[in-house]
C-alpha cells in the first residue's frame, strides 16, 4: 500500500453502451490482501456514467495527505477536498456528494473499513454494489481517496449506435436459461439447495448442513423475499437481479431501501456461522456495505472467530465479553461491528483471517480457511472441481468468476468433461477461464450473459460497438492474453500459484466422514498439472512458454 | 391433464444442444412424475440428470420451477404452463 501501488478504476468495450449487461467496471490493484495481482468487478451505475463523463479508465497513483475525492464533470477533473466526507459511511457520503453536486452524480467510494485500511475493505457504489475482493478498499484508503465521483452526458463512442438499439431489441425477448430465476428472485433462492448438496459452507467449512444445521429453512427464499420492498438493477439492466428491503421491524434496526443480501452474504453469514435469523444476515450486510467491507472475508473472519472461541482458542478475554458461539446472531453482529471499526478483537480480524491467525497465534492457523490469503467464496472445491482449479490458478487468489461452466453461452466449443472426474477437464477449465476473462474485459455482467441465447449476441454487441468483426476464437484468444498477462505480474512479483497453502477443509485433507462430500479429497495434483498443460505454462515454475507468449503477441515479455 | 415445457440448462456431451421439450403430465404429478416422463421422452437423461432406475435427480441437478429450486424432496405439484428448468448446481456468483 502506499504511493507505489496503482489503483485503477476500469471501464470494458460495452460498459455503458446499449449491450444488454454492459454495466460493469473493475477496480484494480496490487493486493494488499495477497500481494498479487488484484481486482475486483463491480455493477451498479458507476462504470457507464464514468464513461458519460468522458472516460474509459481513471488511475490513481500516489496518495494525498489530506482526505480527497475526484470529481469528473463531462470530461472536466478536478481533486476535491474530502475532509468533511472523512470518516462517513459510504451511504452517508453518497448523500452528501448528490445534495452538493446533483442528483445525477455517481459515486464510487471507501466507507470507513477503508479508511482504516482493513485489507478486506470494498469499493462501494450505489449504497450496496461493490468491488469486494483483493482489498482494493484499502488501496483507496491508504491513498486517503475518498471516493470518484462522475457525472457526464456524454455519449459512448461507438460505431453503429443504431445496430445496437436494434441488437438490444432483437435479444432482449430471447433471453432465457436463468434470467427468470436472477429476474425473479437474484441469487437467495439458491441457499438452501446449495448448502444441502455441501456446495456453500457449513460451520466454518467444517460442517455438513443436514447434520449440523436442520434450521436452514428459516435463510429459505421465502424469508428472504417476504422482506423486498422493491427490485434493484444495475445500469438498464433488464435481468435485474437485485432488490431493496423493507424496514426492519424485529430487534435489528435498518431503514427502507438497504440492499438485499445475495447467496454469498447469506451463506458467509449464515450457514458458516450456524445462524438462521435473516434479520441479522440482513443487518450485517447494511454494516458491510455501509463501512465497505467485503461480505465474503467479513464472513469468514466471523466464522473463524467462532471455531476459534468453540474451540477454546480464544476466549472472552480476547472478544472484549462476546460470546462468539455457533448460530449467536447478536454476537455476530456486534463482533462485526467491531471488526468494521477496528475495535477490540474486531482490530485484529479487520485484515483478513490470514493476518488475524498470525497476531492471534496458538495454532490459529489450523482454522484459517483461505488461499493465499483470500477468503473464498461460498462454493465448494470438494463439490465443483472447477473451482478448486481456479481458486488457486487465477492470478486473484480464491476468484470464482472464472468457473462458470453453465454461463458459456451456446457457440462456445466447451470440449466435454465428467463432472466427477478429476482428470480430463484441462481443456474445458481453459475455455472456461479464458472465455471469462474476456467477459470480464468486457464489461458485462456475468448473470446477464448466463441468459444470452448464443455467444453470436455477444458477438453482434461487439461489432456494433467497435466495428471489429470479432470471432470466438478472437475473444478466447483475447481472454488468455489477459490471463497470462495477469499470471506474468505474480511471476514477476515473486508468486507461483503451485507453492499456495491452502486449508485442508477446502481440499478434503482429511476428508469428511459425513455428508454428501464425505471421502472427498481434491486432486490438486491432476486438476493443476492439465491446466497447466491447456495453458502451455510450465508444470513446475508455472512460466508460459516462449511459444504460447509469441502466439499472444507477448514476445517482448519472455 | 397439465402441459408445461421443460428448459434445459448446462447440460454436457451429447445432451449439450438440448434446449427443451414439452411435455404432459396427470393432474397432480410430482417432481417424480416429471422425472419418469422425461426419462420417457429422452432416454439418454437417465444416469447424466436422473438416477439409473429412480425417478429422482442426481446430485449436481435440480428443477427451477418459476424461479425457485426444487430438489428431489421437495412436495411440489406441477402446475399447468409452470415455466420449468433442468439445470446443472455449478458456477456460483
Amino acid at each position: 500500500m502506499g504511493p507505489e501501488n496503482t489503483l485503477g478504476f476500469v471501464c470494458g468495450l460495452l460498459t455503458g453502451t446499449q449491450a444488454l449487461g454492459g454495466s460493469r467496471f473493475s477496480v484494480v490493484c496490487k493486493s494488499p490482501l495477497t500481494g498479487t495481482w488484484g481486482d475486483s468487478s463491480c455493477g451498479g451505475n458507476f462504470g457507464p456514467y464514468l464513461r458519460f463523463a468522458g472516460y474509459d479508465a481513471v488511475f490513481f497513483t500516489g496518495s494525498s495527505e489530506k482526505p480527497v475525492y475526484l470529481l469528473i464533470d463531462n470530461g472536466k477533473t478536478e481533486i476535491r477536498d474530502a475532509a468533511h466526507l472523512w470518516g462517513k459511511d459510504t451511504h452517508e457520503t453518497e448523500d452528501i456528494i448528490r445534495r452538493e453536486l446533483g442528483r445525477e452524480a455517481e459515486v464510487a467510494c471507501i466507507g470507513p473499513s477503508g479508511e482504516k485500511v482493513s485489507l478486506i475493505a470494498a469499493v462501494m457504489t450505489d449504497k450496496g454494489r461493490a468491488a469486494g475482493r483483493s482489498g482494493v478498499g484499502a488501496v483507496m484508503g491508504s491513498k486517503k481517496l475518498k471516493a470518484v465521483v462522475v457525472k457526464g452526458s456524454m455519449k459512448v463512442p461507438v460505431m453503429d449506435a443504431d445496430r445496437l438499439s436494434r441488437l438490444r431489441k432483437d435479444y432482449r425477448p430471447q433471453l432465457h436459461g436463468l434470467y427468470e430465476l436472477f429476474h425473479n428472485t437474484g441469487t437467495p433462492g439458491v441457499v438452501v439447495p446449495f448448502a444441502r448438496i455441501g456446495d456453500a459452507p457449513v460451520k466454518n467449512w467444517n460442517g455438513v448442513c443436514d447434520i449440523d444445521f436442520p434450521e436452514i429453512e428459516n435463510l429459505g427464499l421465502d424469508a428472504v423475499m417476504s422482506r423486498v420492498e422493491r427490485k434493484y438493477g444495475c445500469y438498464r439492466c433488464v435481468v435485474a437481479c437485485g432488490a431493496l428491503m423493507k424496514e426492519s421491524t424485529g430487534e435489528y434496526h435498518y431503514g427502507p431501501g438497504v440492499h438485499r443480501p445475495e447467496y454469498e452474504t447469506i451463506s458467509m453469514f449464515g450457514t458458516n456461522c450456524l445462524n438462521d435469523n435473516i434479520e441479522s444476515i440482513i443487518k450485517v450486510n447494511d454494516i458491510c456495505n455501509r463501512y465497505g467491507l467485503d461480505t465474503i472475508s467479513a464472513g469468514a473472519c466471523i466464522s473463524f472467530a467462532i471455531d476459534l472461541y468453540e474451540n477454546r482458542v480464544i476466549t472472552k478475554e480476547d472478544t472484549g465479553g462476546i460470546e462468539m458461539t455457533w448460530g449467536n446472531h447478536r454476537s455476530i453482529v456486534t463482533m462485526l461491528e467491531k471488526l468494521a471499526n477496528r475495535e477490540g478483537f474486531g482490530d485484529i480480524l479487520a485484515d483478513g483471517t490470514r493476518a488475524a491467525a498470525r497476531k492471534i497465534g496458538r495454532n490459529a492457523e489450523d482454522y484459517t480457511i483461505h488461499y493465499h490469503g483470500q477468503e473464498p467464496p461460498a462454493h465448494n472445491p470438494k463439490l465443483q472441481y472447477g473451482f478448486a482449479s481456479c481458486y488457486r490458478m487465477d492470478a486473484t487468489p480464491a476468484r470464482h468468476t472464472r468457473w462458470h461452466a453453465e454461463f458459456v453461452p451456446k457457440g462456445v466449443a466447451v470440449p466435454d468433461f465428467a463432472l466427477d472426474a478429476w482428470t480430463g477437464r484441462g481443456e474445458a477449465q481453459k475455455v472456461n477461464v479464458v472465455f471469462n476473462h474476456a467477459v470480464e474485459s468486457f464489461g458485462v455482467c456475468l448473470f446477464v450473459l448466463a441468459s444470452y441465447p448464443h455467444v453470436d449476441a455477444l458477438l453482434s454487441f461487439l461489432k456494433a460497438a467497435t466495428g471489429w468483426d470479432i470471432t470466438v476464437e478472437e475473444v478466447l484468444k483475447t481472454g488468455e492474453r489477459i490471463g497470462t498477462l495477469r499470471h506474468l505480474f505474480n511471476l514477476r512479483e515473486g508468486f507461483n500459484p503451485l507453492t499456495y497453502s491452502i486449508s485442508g477443509r477446502l481440499t478434503g485433507n482429511p476428508p469428511m466422514k459425513e455428508g454428501p462430500l464425505a471421502g472427498i479429497a481434491v486432486d490438486e495434483g491432476t486438476l493443476d498439472r492439465e491446466f497447466l498443460q491447456a495453458m502451455d505454462w510450465d508444470l513446475k515454475t508455472t512460466e508460459p512458454s516462449r511459444e504460447k507468449l509469441h502466439y499472444l503477441g507477448l514476445d517482448e515479455l519472455v | 391433464m397439465v402441459h408445461c415445457k421443460v428448459d434445459f440448462l448446462g447440460l454436457r456431451g451429447d445432451l449439450a444442444d438440448l434446449e427443451s421439450v414439452e411435455v404432459d403430465l396427470n393432474q397432480g404429478a410430482d417432481l417424480g412424475d416429471l422425472i419418469a416422463e422425461l426419462k420417457r421422452k429422452i432416454p439418454a437423461l437417465e444416469g447424466i440428470a436422473f438416477v439409473s432406475g429412480e425417478n429422482k435427480l442426481m446430485g449436481h441437478y435440480v428443477f427451477a420451477i418459476n424461479g425457485r429450486f426444487h430438489m428431489n424432496d421437495s412436495g411440489i405439484h406441477i402446475q399447468n404452463s409452470d415455466h420449468i428448468l433442468l439445470l446443472i448446481l455449478v458456477g456460483g456468483g
